[in-house]
């Protein structure tokens, strides 16, 4: 009966420390990635892996990245990128809140779409 | 005395219950088979759909992609419980398919076939380690999940910069995770299949 019990517990001391163990090594991890990010000077609009355009960060404009049946408008205002639409399924990209730190992007997954912002 | 009369009572029911399952009272989990087993994942299968529906009407404002509370993983997690492997997979392969292609479109599947392979796998393997309950291998399933999407992503679009994403995702699996783990080993408890 003891053996059962034990396996019916909900939660063991094996799960806490686990779930502690990923909090101590991401919380870490994203607060030194937070506090040395620094803003970016260009956007660079890659799709498929190879480069489509890059944009200076100081503009301001809405580009459309257009591919056979894929659509997506990124648009640069006040130093920060979004994706304002997009006729992709999941819409992933258009949710994403605007970006403007250096090695942040924005990904459309079905359409292999990748924004990031670099600097010189 | 009463609680030992409770006890008594459980025990016994136990034993009923598993007379009535399947002639195997060697093995603690007796596996629904045959007709009922098909049946079953049919079930499965459609109640992991609505959940993953349900779930798209949430709105979420996340400033990362893939932060979710994935209850799709609810029914995974309870038919690797209650069903045996060959049945999850099944359950699983069949849910992302069926909602790949009733909502998106094939380059989702992929994906989130991805996901959900290393997520099953890594849940198989934990499983197997008595030091974990129910929520801890819901843990490890839910970062498995996210990693194996943001694996296949960096593949596909060949950019490495996306492993950033790994520590939100992290901290949202976790949590996600231990919600989902401890909510399955509530149901797994309390359902008779």
């Amino acid at each position: 009966m003891g053996d059962d019990e034990k396996k019916d517990r909900r939660i063991s001391k094996g799960d806490i420390i686990l779930f502690i163990g990923i909090l101590v090594i991401c919380v870490p991890a994203l607060i030194i990635w937070s506090i040395q990010k620094k803003p970016g000077t260009y956007v660079k609009i890659m799709v498929d892996g190879e480069t489509v355009r890059l944009i200076s960060l100081e503009e301001e404009e809405a580009y459309i990245v257009k591919e056979e049946t894929y659509m997506n408008t990124i648009v640069i205002k006040d130093g920060s990128v979004s994706v304002t639409e997009a006729n992709c399924p999941d819409k992933i990209c258009v949710k994403h809140s605007a970006i403007n730190a250096v090695g942040e992007t924005i990904i459309c997954l079905p359409h292999k779409l990748v924004v990031e912002i670099c600097e010189d | 005395m009463w609680d030992d009369m409770k006890e008594h009572n459980r025990v016994d029911m136990k034993k009923n219950k598993h007379n009535r399952c399947e002639k195997n009272t060697e093995k603690a989990a007796a596996y629904p088979k045959g007709n009922r087993l098909v049946a079953l994942c049919g079930v499965f299968i459609a109640l992991a759909m609505i959940l993953s529906y349900l779930e798209s009407l949430i709105p979420v404002t996340a400033a990362v992609p893939g932060v979710k509370l994935g209850l799709a993983n609810l029914v995974t997690i309870i038919a690797l419980k209650k069903l045996g492997i060959k049945p999850t997979i099944v359950i699983s392969v069949g849910r992302i398919v069926l909602s790949g292609l009733l909502f998106s479109n094939a380059a989702v599947i992929i994906y989130s076939l991805a996901g959900a392979a290393l997520s099953i796998a890594v849940m198989l393997v934990v499983d197997k380690i008595r030091f974990f309950t129910v929520t801890g291998v819901s843990i490890c399933g839910a970062i498995a999940h996210n990693a194996g999407q943001i694996l296949v992503a960096a593949i596909a679009l060949e950019n490495l910069n996306i492993f950033y994403y790994m520590a939100i995702l992290g901290i949202s699996g976790a949590i996600a995770g231990a919600l989902i783990g401890i909510l399955a080993g509530y149901l797994i408890k309390n359902i008779r299949i």
